[in-house]
């Protein structure tokens, strides 16, 4: 033994050291493991939320707004999924250069493989409309976070002079006409002069987006009507204040005018 | 009295012999299988102690700036840190490249703690690291350079960290690809992109001082 070795050994003996148990080193690389794991998981969540953001904007209408197409793009972005993504691609990556034996591994592949995979689970989730639920979620429950999540749909559509108009369906008068209530609960006349391919079939309670034309009177002459999708008109629209019921072949809102 | 006297003394040497051989039987063991007896016995530590101290304590001084008093402070915690975690030992690596790290992290984490910049020391025949740096340079160049170990010293303290240590460990402490890569925990492409900056660098530096 040499004065170092007698030394250390002293030093184990006297303050009773012993090696650390197994288990804790195995828990612990399996506890970055499992962080690597979810890290992926929310990459996907954000992935779809992401994809519903872009794929459910109306990319083509930054013209009746005033704006370039950049600019629009530019407020348009959901800041807080590429926010979320790119923190969990680092956690993700964090955790994995913390596991055991990571260097083994080309990293470059790790790190594309794990972004292909949060992209094909995240297209996956969009897909079956998870997305969609997510961003729903965060707009009822955290709404100071909408203005980074995506662009308020109620603000772009509800520019009825700049020929942007969206509500919904309260009364259907005739095929070329019917009554809506916009997103500040206004009511207008729907004159419809789409082309029959820039038109969907309107239906009592649907909420539409039209681009158009506004007119005295509380009108607007239809060029365009889109419809919401589903998880979009739950987060523009408020829970309807009015019920909406059937008399004879005419439709009308019980709260706002009586139905003869 | 006597015959009792007799049977001690024999009993004392039948005794002294086995531990003997059993010490001589421990001191031929791998490093490997000193870990696993280490986990039940620490005496058996001793002996890893003993087969690393030369050349971590050479290692620890020459990618550092510490006194031999520093480096033999942080030796003794490289030991005493690598035997706590002993169970973490990965039997896939070999156990040298696990102490080399373990020393590595604890010469970047004592400087941390200093708020320094490791600097260079060297041990005596350091400047075989000219030599063979210059190898692939013309010989009679390579020949015309001679280098003491402070003139190396001096190059290598001017280097980046990460350029300097793979110098360090690839032509002083002689580790392959393989073995570097286990001690600084980089994958073996990066390793060699390092060596190769490395030598550029540590050629530039010294073309630099020739001039």
């Amino acid at each position: 033994m040499t004065t170092t070795s007698e030394k250390i050994i002293k030093t184990i003996k006297e303050s009773h050291l012993e090696p650390a148990p197994k288990w804790r080193f195995l828990a612990k690389n399996w506890v970055f493991w499992t962080l690597f794991a979810i890290a992926l998981v929310i990459g996907a969540l954000s992935f779809a939320t992401m994809l519903d953001v872009i794929v459910g904007h109306d990319w083509d209408i930054y013209p009746y707004l005033h704006k370039s197409f950049w600019t629009f793009l530019f407020i348009s972005l959901p800041y807080l999924w590429i926010i979320f993504l790119s923190l969990f691609a680092w956690a993700a990556y964090f955790n994995f250069i913390h596991t055991k034996g990571w260097y083994h591994h080309r990293v470059y592949l790790v790190v594309l493989a794990s972004a292909g995979l949060s992209v094909a689970a995240g297209c996956v989730l969009f897909y079956y409309g998870v997305g969609g639920k997510i961003e729903e979620s965060v707009s009822a429950n955290l709404p100071y976070l909408n203005a980074i999540s995506s662009v308020d749909k109620k603000t772009v559509w509800d520019h009825p002079d700049d020929g942007l108009l969206g509500g919904q369906v309260v009364l259907i008068e005739s095929s070329s006409q019917f009554m809506i209530q916009d997103l500040e609960n206004k009511q207008w006349q729907v004159i419809d002069e789409s082309a029959a391919d820039k038109h969907v079939e309107v239906e009592i309670g649907e909420k539409v987006k039209i681009i158009g034309q506004e007119k005295a009177g509380n009108t607007f002459v239809a060029k365009e009507i889109r419809e919401w999708d589903p998880h979009e008109a739950k987060r523009a629209f408020p829970k309807p204040k009015q019920t909406l019921r059937q008399s004879g072949s005419s439709v009308c809102a019980t709260q706002e005018k009586s139905c003869d | 009295m006597a015959a009792a006297y007799i049977f001690l003394q024999a009993l004392i040497v039948i005794m002294t012999n086995t531990f003997s051989k059993e010490l001589s039987d421990i001191s031929q063991k791998t490093d490997e299988e000193l870990v696993a007896l280490a986990l039940n016995m620490p005496d058996a530590y001793a002996f890893l102690v003993d087969r690393y101290e030369e050349k971590l304590l050479r290692y620890i001084m020459r990618i550092s700036s510490s006194s031999k008093e520093d480096a033999e402070d942080i030796l003794q915690d490289v030991f005493l840190s690598a035997y706590k975690n002993l169970n973490d030992f990965d039997q896939t690596l070999k156990f040298s490249s696990w102490i080399y790290r373990i020393a590595h992290n604890k010469v970047i984490s004592h400087f941390r703690k200093v708020s320094a910049r490791p600097k260079t020391m060297t041990y005596e025949g350091d400047s075989q690291l000219l030599n063979v740096l210059a190898s692939d340079e013309d010989l009679a160049l390579a020949m015309e350079k001679k280098y003491t170990a402070q003139q190396v010293r001096e190059i290598l303290a001017e280097m980046d960290e990460r350029y300097r240590e793979v110098l360090v460990l690839k032509f002083l402490e002689e580790k392959d690809y393989k073995e570097i890569s286990d001690i600084l925990e980089k994958p073996m492409g990066t390793v060699a992109t390092l060596i190769n900056r490395a030598k550029k660098q540590f050629k530039e530096r010294s073309n630099t001082r020739n001039q």
